[in-house]
């Protein structure tokens, strides 16, 4: 068997699906972009007091049944598709910190689109990286671009799958603009979409303005869209977990129904952020026991509705990799794992968001592959009891030599890159590095793997262009 | 009584607060006092509970609210007296910028120190805190942003203040999750402070400087 992880009862899934459907058709959820409502009105859902749209049951249940259990997420330069779906688990960066621990020198300092690039680089190399959010917020670019910025830096130095944010209606323009660029045209952007919408829902129960225009522009041209609910139980949501996860469940659902409407074969991927409000700090916790309950009962609720998944994992609330940083990022990523959550964001962040750092880039790709380690769980039949050789070794005997050791090793045993299991007096005697002073030999070597994405002769200077297009039209 | 009244407060019950203070000011006790020795008195308790790990933010947030109540029993025996009180604090998250969950615990903290909390909510240009300047005369104006990209909008509230005449007549106190002492030096800030509760110390400090 493979291993898996669930906290919610099969009762109490259909608990919470039925609680998220009561919530859509008697409470509503506020929409407050004029043509989505209408949208969605004319498709049956029923006008409310203000900017509020109820959900009836049917058409909720009609968006599902046209959604697909699995969504290619692409790559460029012949890399295979990410197959997201299933219990296939991928893992890749989150957005967007506004502090970079720039590995060269330890200083914590706001991040340039420098540190941007080479982030995107870093994520090409990495093996058990398979896509990257851009995870900065660059400020030395104009602040009101800065989606666009983090489009191109991932664009033009990753073959990986892209995933980010768009300021509104703008931003989603700007944005198909460089990736047909880069794409070679739009139709072929459609045909293979390297990149996939994030799209945030604003809870409790709104969807803003700039979230519907990304949904119904996603849409209109069968963009895979990644759309999450990421409620703070106990601040914009009620402190229970039940509660919290029925309303990041019922904003997901509304996210997904506009999309269906504008087009049903728009690519949708259900994604969670829900997460706890500590009561001491008034911080949102992204290490916490909770967060990863969270996490573990939305792909359950996914998987419920037959939907790949995603969200926040691999996270923690310590600002560098230290102790807590190990324990709370093995545990935000390997219990949703277990369950099954197809795209695990959070490699590198430090800080719930806040700090990102390029040696914990290595050290996140390390718990990756641990984690998938588990998740191959070991095969038990007649060649792995091995009872042969067991006999003929019988009481006393040695293993190390035998061909079985050999052939079955690579499979059976996970070779870490960066996990210290050195002899102590060798550990000593080669200056007793900690993992960080590991992690950043290994980030050196990998960048130096890095080699260019092959683009056409101007690339660059085009995709510029058509953010320079939009600076000048703002002043 | 005074440690009856501080006692509510901590417990955060707001009617039990109203009816000692009202049972207090019939049996004649001055109105300052019962201001210092209970109100106050226990909100310095839930203070420091809150600084020990003993007490969370909904239960600050109760006592405050039952702080707030028996402010409100006070309010007219203490206008009455001429009593000396902190002020007010015209607060709002600055413009472009929506977010309002720390904004909201400031509020809770400054309300439990004795400011009387003008909140002007979220995504609030400069000209409206202009305006609420004008009519509230606060002691203090207190600016919050979430955003490195909202920032900006604390420095152009400042500049707003200063331009209509405003600017020595308060203490600007700003805070936020990207926010520094040293950009608050920078746009010309009087103080800043990295959690809601040391804003409401710095407010208490700043008020008193006027």
């Amino acid at each position: 068997m493979k291993p898996s992880f669930a906290v919610l009862s099969e009762r109490e899934v259909w608990e919470i699906h039925c609680a998220s459907l009561d919530v859509l058709e008697n409470v509503g959820i506020a929409v407050h972009q004029e043509r989505a409502r209408e949208i969605l009105l004319g498709a049956g859902a029923v006008r409310g007091e203000g900017t509020r749209v109820r959900l009836p049951a049917r058409l909720v249940k009609g968006a599902l049944d046209r959604c697909a259990p699995v969504v290619l997420l692409y790559g460029r330069e012949g890399r295979p598709p990410m197959r997201v779906g299933g219990n296939r688990v991928y893992f890749g960066t989150c957005g967007y910190p506004s502090n970079v621990v720039d590995w060269r020198t330890g200083e914590i300092r706001p991040p340039r689109l420098s540190d941007l690039e080479e982030t995107a680089r870093l994520t090409d190399v990495l093996d058990n990286i398979d896509f990257i959010m851009p995870p900065l917020s660059p400020d030395d670019v104009p602040v009101e671009l800065v989606d666009r910025y983090q489009w191109m830096a991932a664009l033009l130095n990753t073959r990986k799958h892209v995933l980010n944010q768009c300021y509104g209606e703008e931003g989603f323009r700007d944005l198909v603009a460089i990736a047909s660029e880069i794409a070679g045209g739009l139709e072929a952007l459609q045909r293979e979409p390297f990149i996939s919408l994030l799209i945030s829902t604003t809870s409790p129960l709104t969807l803003r303005v700039d979230a519907s225009e990304v949904i119904i522009g996603g849409a209109e041209l069968g963009l895979p869209l990644f759309i999450f609910a990421g409620p703070m139980a106990g601040a914009t949501a009620p402190c229970s977990l039940a509660a919290s996860l029925t309303l990041a469940n019922a904003e997901v659902l509304a996210g997904i129904v506009l999309a269906k409407v504008v087009n049903e074969s728009v690519p949708v991927i259900y994604a969670s952020w829900a997460r706890t409000l500590d009561m001491k700090y008034g911080n949102v916790t992204l290490g916490a026991p909770e967060f990863a309950m969270l996490r573990t009962a939305a792909t359950q609720m996914a998987r419920f509705y037959g939907l790949p998944c995603g969200g926040g994992g691999l996270l923690t609330d310590a600002k560098v990799p230290d102790a807590q940083a190990g324990y709370e990022k093995l545990g935000t990523a390997l219990l949703p794992a277990l369950a099954g959550m197809n795209m695990i964001c959070g490699a590198a962040a430090y800080g719930a968001e806040v700090v990102l750092s390029l040696e914990g880039y290595a050290i996140d790709d390390e718990v990756a592959g641990w984690v998938k380690r588990v998740l191959a769980g070991f095969a038990v039949d007649e060649e792995r009891l091995a009872l042969s050789l067991i006999a003929a070794q019988g009481p006393g005997g040695q293993f190390i030599k035998e061909e079985h050791t050999l052939r079955f090793f690579r499979q059976e045993m996970w070779v870490p890159l960066l996990s210290d299991r050195e002899g102590t007096t060798g550990w000593l005697a080669r200056g007793a590095q900690d993992i960080r002073a590991r992690a950043r030999r290994q980030i050196e070597k990998k960048l130096q793997q890095y080699r260019p994405l092959e683009l056409p002769a101007g690339t660059r200077e085009r995709v510029q262009a058509i953010i320079d297009r939009r600076l000048v039209r703002q002043q | 009584m005074w440690n009856e009244i501080a006692e509510a407060v901590i417990l955060g019950d707001s009617d039990r607060a109203s009816r000692l203070i009202q049972q207090a000011l019939a049996s004649g006790a001055p109105p300052e006092e019962i201001l210092e020795k209970g109100l106050i008195a226990g909100m310095n308790v839930v203070g420091q509970r809150f600084r020990d790990y003993e007490m969370f933010l909904p239960e600050v947030i109760q006592s405050a609210q039952a702080m707030q109540a028996g402010l409100n029993v006070l309010k007219p025996a203490l206008a009455g007296a001429n009593a000396p009180t902190r002020g007010k604090v015209v607060i709002g998250t600055v413009q472009g910028d929506i977010h309002d969950i720390g904004k909201n615990l400031v509020c809770v903290f400054l309300e439990g120190a004795g400011f009387e909390v003008i909140d002007l909510g979220v995504d609030v240009p400069p000209e409206r805190f202009v305006e609420a300047v004008k009519r509230e005369s606060p002691r203090i104006v207190a600016l919050s942003s979430l955003l490195t990209s909202t920032m900006p909008a604390m420095r152009r509230t400042i500049q707003a203040l200063s331009e209509a005449g405003f600017r020595d007549r308060v203490r600007v106190l700003v805070g936020g999750a990207p926010v520094t002492q040293a950009y608050a030096d920078a746009i010309g800030a009087d103080g800043y402070a990295p959690d809601a509760a040391s804003g409401a110390a710095k407010a208490v400090q700043l008020a008193s400087s006027l």
